[in-house]
């Protein structure tokens, strides 16, 4: 899979031209993904922008780039749109490109990598569900009997988990990202809820020999009309239901449910 | 709701005046500028007359003055806008008619008005997310043109053009929201547009009275031809979210 990336930058007094990356706008097959300085819960804090002359025409930016990204399908197409003006605060400037294979290919942590190598060490709140289980599962040392991007062949289709661990029956595990208060979350929540059925099948059963636990690893984002309906969605296709976001109730959590010896606090 | 407060920022105060009583200070504000550089160029005059139209009429265009630079030349200085004097970015014209219609209106009326065939997102400003006022602003190639010398020319061969195909056009849906502007925009007086030409000429950035001439008599004739315009360019499509009116007669 091709990702190309465009790195926003902010250019305090124009007549220094000293220029401070402030996001990065990540292209790949799957659609744009973007972070910015500041954004928490795809809303800008004006609490963490002091940096901003004014935070009005940042989040003006900010706004115009990232739903304009959503239906200019290129990296270069949005800079054709948005080229470089002499006397711009802000501007975007080509990042850079990557080609990954299709099963390493996890935009938002492709995003959380070259968002923390370009702009800033993100906060917990920023980062990405597939960051923050990455986070818990190393803390919970399963050794080399974690698996990731396990595939399953059930009844002609592929099917793919995050994790397998097994621990006298298997648990599968997927990262499912709830942080976009769109219709993206509710993707995200139908194409899992499909994978976990799936999991229940005979074909599948009889592969792992055991009923398998199904976990699903989230991130909760601020409460709105949909977050309800799709956790319980996802409640009902599932065993358990993670919140990564919060580090040590989900290790403890995680810690109980694939019956490991508690780890250190 | 946006308002225009906080868009125009003093850079620098300076001491009272001192006379009166209302306590007058001085200070100084950042201002954009666009220089003739040949005698004859139109830009000067095309962003200073379209601008004091569009200040006239009501519509957010930078307030703006002829000055001289030191070496004699006639600039455009306008106002800079936006918050902290940073640059707004492009506008979404979607969002722009859909929070502000009639603004949006007054603006594709204006630009027919005065012959800008390239009103796009980079010449408007407004933003829903930044909470930043309408603007709008880069009127150089507009009434006589970019080239010098063919202003004349450009009025005569444009002058009963509908000069609709604006980025807004096509998100506008009531015809309603016209009519304040047409009534505005018929009411100009021809004496306000001889000064405001006239005004241009004494600023010495529209010397030759051919332009002169031309200038005065676009802004005369397409102001009374304006409204039948807008009926026919609707009445042949060229605003696609409103509908055209039914012929007298149908049921």
């Amino acid at each position: 899979m091709r990702m190309q990336w465009l790195v926003a930058k902010y250019v305090r007094d124009l007549r220094r031209r000293e220029t401070q990356n402030v996001g990065v706008i990540l292209y790949t097959e799957k659609g744009a993904f973007s972070r910015f300085l500041g954004q928490r819960d795809a809303k800008i804090d004006g609490r963490y922008t002091r940096w901003t002359r004014s935070l009005d025409t940042y989040k003006a930016f900010v706004d115009l780039w990232q739903r304009t990204s959503t239906t200019v399908p290129s990296a270069s197409g949005l800079l054709a749109e948005y080229p470089p003006r002499s006397d711009d605060s802000y501007f975007l400037e080509e990042g850079g490109e990557r080609l990954v294979s299709t099963e390493a290919a996890d935009p938002e942590s492709v995003l959380d990598d070259l968002y923390a190598l370009l702009v800033e060490q993100p906060a917990p709140e920023t980062l990405s569900v597939a960051h923050l289980a990455e986070t818990v599962l190393n803390r919970l040392s399963l050794g080399p009997e974690l698996k990731r991007k396990v595939k399953f062949n059930v009844a002609g289709d592929e099917i793919l988990f995050d994790y397998r661990y097994d621990n006298g029956a298997p648990n599968l595990m997927q990262r499912v990202s709830l942080s976009l208060g769109d219709d993206r979350s509710w993707s995200n929540v139908y194409a899992a809820s499909l994978t976990f059925e799936k999991a229940e099948s005979h074909e599948m059963l009889a592969s792992l020999g055991k009923r398998p636990q199904r976990i699903a690893l989230i991130k909760l984002r601020e409460e709105d009309e949909n977050l309800a309906k799709q956790l319980k969605m996802l409640e009902h296709h599932t065993d358990l239901v993670v919140d990564v976001g919060v580090e040590s109730e989900a290790t403890q959590r995680l810690s109980s449910a694939l019956h490991l010896a508690q780890p250190d606090p | 709701m946006p308002t225009d407060s906080g868009f125009y920022q003093v850079d620098t105060w300076g001491p009272f005046v001192g006379e009166g009583v209302s306590g007058a200070k001085y200070c100084t504000l950042s201002g954009v500028a666009k220089v003739c550089d040949t005698p004859g160029d139109y830009v000067v005059a095309n962003e200073f007359i379209c601008a004091r139209v569009g200040l006239a009429l009501g519509l957010p265009v930078p307030p703006g003055v002829i000055a001289q630079t030191t070496d004699g030349k006639a600039a455009y200085v306008s106002l800079r806008f936006g918050k902290l004097t940073e640059r707004p970015p492009h506008v979404m014209p979607a969002d722009l008619v859909a929070d502000h219609p009639r603004v949006a209106a007054g603006i594709v009326l204006f630009d027919s008005l005065i012959l800008n065939t390239d009103r796009n997102a980079g010449n408007l400003a407004y933003s829903r997310a930044g909470n930043l006022p309408v603007n709008i602003f880069d009127h150089s190639h507009a009434l006589l043109g970019p080239a010098k010398g063919d202003g004349p020319e450009r009025v005569q061969l444009m002058q009963d053009q509908p000069g609709f195909a604006t980025c807004l056009t096509k998100h506008v849906v009531e015809r309603s929201h016209f009519e304040g502007w047409l009534v505005r925009i018929e009411g100009l007086a021809d004496e306000l547009c001889h000064d405001i030409v006239d005004q241009a000429h004494a600023g010495g950035a529209l010397p030759l009275a051919d332009d002169i001439q031309a200038a005065k008599a676009l802004l005369i004739n397409r102001k009374k031809k304006l409204r039948a315009l807008l009926d026919g360019a609707i009445a042949g499509g060229t605003f696609q979210g409103i509908k055209p009116a039914a012929p007298k007669g149908t049921p």
